[in-house]
């Protein structure tokens, strides 16, 4: 028998047309003697097939039946799989009823599957294939049944007549089953008409979508605020009323064997580096597994180093950062079920920008900008600045400082490592739960929260009061940071620094530092260093980095991989004749 | 082996810091002990064997550009003669880096963690650097242009505060005793000096070699300018005191008091000089393995970095009393040797065999003719 991983790489999705040697070997042919056979003449006769198939295992199976059981054999896995590539290989005959009887069979036991059999208007005998709520049935009856029923072909039997009567303009033909479920699974309706060898494949798919909201997690103050919703084609909508010129390019890619997921590559063409594209192709493309269920799964097999704690490409769910990263030229990854757009290629200094900073006055934003880096310094470090001054450093804290601080450690168990790992797991613990409990119960969490992390604590005598300080400055800096899962990121790299901290005093920090630091310079993102402009330095690019400088003066694109062509993106002459005319 | 490009100012970069890292904190007190109020001076005459070692470097590398000292010395002394040589030189590195290794270690053992074991410092310090040396040549050279700034500003932040203690009267009498008291502190410098020969093994990666020569000068530069600065203010400061600390750089910072907040701030000088370290360590690291790989003819030099960091590790306990005798004069007789001797050496074979292998050819050539 073949292993079960292999026999699922020849499952019926995977595009190839399966071919005999795909089918399952020995064990099954002792239980289903004539399938080979039925195979071969599968292509003569569909519509006679599934009561062969089932002849020929009532024969094979005689034994039970004599022995008493009434009940068919259950058919096995390989069995079931076996017959749905062969429904899939088929092709679309001109026989109206083998055609039905495929679709039927293919669709067996999904009972929102819908096959409408009507008779075309002094035409050919047709038959309308859709699924219950996928497609929308207003548009089917409109646009499809009443010209089809009402109008006519006037008695011509071929199918141009019919895409003359049938006034959606969104069709295509299929030649085969495979695509012909392809079709109808995305909410397509299919037609197949009596003497005609392809069907026509009507889209009227019904999207069930809920309204555009501002995202959650990313919100302005100023600046637009729809984001991202769970429909591809809404999704590429809104970046296509952003950018309206035919350079944005969208290369469709299916990914999943079960879900198909639609994915989509959206870039710039002239701006993005087309070898970036044909990467990101290749790695998509890689992807061989049944479901995607988000673009975090996406994320997680083109990434090019899975074990890193730290984000590696750019996650959002707003259309402006989305568009804004295009004209840098990078590209987007937008896939259907989710509302996040994956960015790529990402690095540390673009994931620390708000959208807000563009949206304010470039002078503000810096500052901003700094404020947000001082204060994530703050994250990484504090708690463990804290501790390696209290057990090693005490000599740089000021004298009466220090004696506040022993004075009310006095009465602590614990040294200050313990302190601080007990206080900074437990916030972790409450922001989580804050996360995840039912809003209900919220408001629950958060009193105990100001219990367990305050002025209940320290009078219980089991933390200090600046350790509550250092906890409440770390949480509170943790959430400057931009983009979340770069934020979770830099929160749990803290605790190896601690525990160094805590064994080394400020020596360890320093090496828990360049460790890290080491890590991020050795990181890339699709062929870009982590650190891009800071390491190696790009002095073009720093003008957005550690400032944000005003528009105008942004000159050039940001120079991302190897390439460098089409640089300039304002053109200051022009800018200034104008003004100053 | 390594595929990895680098600039020729990241090099400089690289090798000035790395040249820096111990000169800053030990020198003083090095060059004072002999030097005395002249010892500003030594530096700035130290500089011209810096620079004589830099050109013999970049001269070399013209000649051979793909190749690092080792291969071009098997080229030129003949394979025996240059493995053997390679070793020795290999041996070199390595003792010179554990020399500081051992610095490093008793520094921190001595000021900060004082109950540490010492294993436990040089470990996870050598560690460190095996991790970026792993990362390849492009890691090591992005990892000390990265942390410049940082260094800069803390060096800065360490130097501005004390402008105000400056007392210009202790470098009075100038040259009382003529040039031999600077001249003896320059010589005592060449414990530092001679480590800008481990350039070497990062030439053959630069890729606008055009500019290497005035980048490698500019690094000789910088480095003396800092090396002078920084005896500036320890001497104005502490006069004739300063050969009597271990650290007078660190004593500098003891001295800071800033609005009777920001005290103490040798915490600092200790995170700058961790940095440092880790950039000398790292710039040494790098040469010995693949220096080591070039001279066995092995494929691949990231397998070398981890035994090679601790037999470093060994190598700084290893038959090394005090810190002292990092300093003495066999030493420093050891590392010109090395540093200044063997690449003047093969410069000088380099040009003899350019001269005579053409004569070689030609009498060939001559000799084909009459037969």
């Amino acid at each position: 028998m073949t292993h079960p991983k292999d026999e699922r790489s020849t499952q019926p999705d995977v595009g190839a047309a399966p071919s005999s040697d795909a089918m399952p070997d020995n064990g099954t042919q002792s239980t289903n003697g004539s399938n080979t056979d039925n195979q071969n003449q599968a292509q003569q006769s569909a519509q006679q097939q599934p009561s062969q198939e089932q002849k020929a295992s009532s024969n094979s199976t005689n034994a039970a039946y004599n022995s008493g059981i009434q009940m068919a054999p259950t058919p096995s896995v390989e069995e079931v799989l076996a017959y749905q590539r062969q429904l899939l290989s088929l092709p679309v005959t001109g026989k109206l009823q083998d055609n039905i009887n495929t679709v039927r069979e293919l669709f067996k036991d999904c009972s929102d599957i819908i096959v409408h059999e009507f008779d075309i208007l002094n035409g050919p005998a047709a038959s309308l294939v859709y699924l219950d709520g996928l497609s929308d049935m207003r548009l089917i009856d409109l646009q499809i049944l009443t010209p089809l029923q009402h109008t006519g072909t006037d008695g011509a039997h071929n199918k141009e007549a019919v895409v003359k009567c049938v006034t959606i303009s969104a069709m295509l033909e299929a030649m085969d089953f495979e695509n012909v479920a392809d079709k109808i699974g995305y909410g397509h309706a299919v037609l197949f008409m009596d003497g005609v060898t392809s069907a026509l494949v009507y889209d009227v798919i019904n999207p069930i979508i809920r309204s555009i909201e501002e995202p959650e997690a990313e919100t302005v103050v100023r600046g637009p605020r729809e984001g991202f919703v769970e429909s591809i084609r809404t999704n590429t909508t809104m970046l296509r009323r952003r950018l309206h010129t035919p350079a944005l390019k969208m290369k469709p890619i299916f990914i999943g064997r079960y879900t198909k997921t639609a994915t989509v590559i959206a870039f710039i063409e002239g701006i993005a580096d087309p070898n970036l594209v044909k990467e990101m192709e290749g790695r998509l493309s890689a992807i061989d597994v049944d479901g995607m269920t988000d673009t975090s799964l996406i994320e997680e097999w083109v990434e090019d180093n899975p074990l890193s704690p730290f984000p590696q490409l750019m996650s959002t769910e707003r259309p402006d950062v989305v568009t804004a990263h295009l004209l840098e030229g990078k590209i987007a990854l937008i896939s259907d079920g989710s509302p996040v757009a994956l960015i790529a290629p990402a690095s540390f200094m673009s994931m620390m920008q708000s959208p807000e900073d563009f949206y304010q006055r470039s002078i503000v934003a810096t500052a901003i900008r700094w404020l947000r880096m001082l204060f994530s310094l703050i994250t990484i470090f504090g708690p463990s600045f804290y501790v390696a001054v209290l057990s090693y450093h005490q000599e740089m804290l000021p004298t009466s400082l220090l004696l506040t601080i022993a004075v009310s450690r006095e009465q602590i168990p614990f040294p200050a490592l313990v302190e601080a790992l007990l206080m900074e797991i437990t916030f972790e613990a409450l922001r989580e739960a804050g996360i995840r409990l039912p809003r209900q119960v919220g408001s629950a969490v958060s009193i105990v929260g100001a219990l367990v992390i305050g002025q209940a604590a320290i009078a219980a005598g089991i933390v200090s009061s600046p350790m509550v300080m250092v906890v409440a400055i770390t949480a509170v800096s943790s959430f400057l940071i931009p983009n979340y899962s770069l934020g979770i990121a830099i929160r749990f790299i803290r605790f190896p620094i601690m525990l160094c901290a805590g064994i080394l005093g400020l020596y360890g920090i320093v090496l828990a530092a360049l460790v890290i630091l080491i890590h991020l310079m050795t990181l890339r993102s699709f062929g870009v260093p982590y650190l891009s402009p800071l390491a190696p330095v790009q002095t073009s690019q720093l003008k957005d980095t550690l400032i944000r400088t005003s528009s105008p003066h942004a000159l050039t694109r940001p120079h991302l991989t190897g390439s460098f062509f089409n640089r300039i993106r304002i053109r200051t002459e022009l800018y200034k004749s104008r003004r100053n005319s | 082996m390594e595929r990895g490009r680098i600039s020729a100012a990241q090099v400089a970069v690289l090798s000035f810091m790395a040249v820096t890292a111990t000169s800053l904190l030990t020198a003083p007190t090095v060059a004072s002990s002999v030097a005395k109020q002249d010892m500003w001076l030594s530096p700035i005459l130290a500089s011209t064997v810096g620079f004589l070692i830099v050109w013999l470097l970049v001269k070399l590398n013209q000649a051979y550009p793909n190749q690092t000292l080792i291969e071009y010395m098997k080229k030129l002394l003949g394979r025996p003669l240059g493995v053997t040589i390679g070793l020795l030189y290999l041996l070199f590195i390595i003792q010179t880096t554990a020399n500081v290794l051992r610095q490093f270690t008793d520094f921190i053992k001595m000021t900060f963690l004082l109950t540490t074991p010492a294993l436990v410092i040089a470990g996870s310090m050598i560690l460190v650097c095996a991790l970026i040396v792993r990362g390849g040549v492009e890691t090591v050279a992005r990892f000390a242009t990265l942390l410049l700034p940082v260094v800069v500003v803390l060096i800065l932040m360490l130097y501005m505060p004390t402008i105000k203690d400056i007392n210009a009267h202790n470098f009075e009498p100038v040259l009382s005793e003529g040039m031999t008291p600077p001249l003896k502190g320059a010589f005592r410098l060449m414990s530092w000096v001679p480590v800008f020969t481990f350039m070497n093994f990062y030439l053959p990666f630069v890729s606008n070699k055009r500019h290497m020569l005035g980048w490698a000068f500019g690094s000789v530069a910088i480095f003396t300018v800092i090396l002078f600065v920084t005896f500036i203010f320890v001497y104005a400061i502490l006069g004739d005191a300063t050969p009597i600390y271990v650290y007078p750089f660190m004593v500098l910072a003891r001295f800071i008091s800033l609005t009777e907040f920001f005290e103490h701030l040798e915490s600092l000088v200790m995170m700058v000089w961790v940095v440092e370290i880790v950039i000398r360590i790292t710039f040494g690291l790098f040469s010995a393995s693949i220096g080591l790989a070039q001279c066995l003819g092995l494929p691949q030099y990231r397998p070398l970095v981890l035994p090679i960091s601790m037999i470093m590790v060994l190598f700084s306990y290893w038959g090394i009393t005090n810190v002292e005798f990092v300093f003495s004069p066999e030493i420093v007789m050891y590392y010109l040797t090395f540093g200044l001797l063997l690449p003047l050496l093969l410069y000088l074979a380099s040009l003899m065999k350019r001269r005579f292998g053409k004569q070689q050819k030609d009498t060939e050539e001559k000799g084909e003719y009459a037969v």
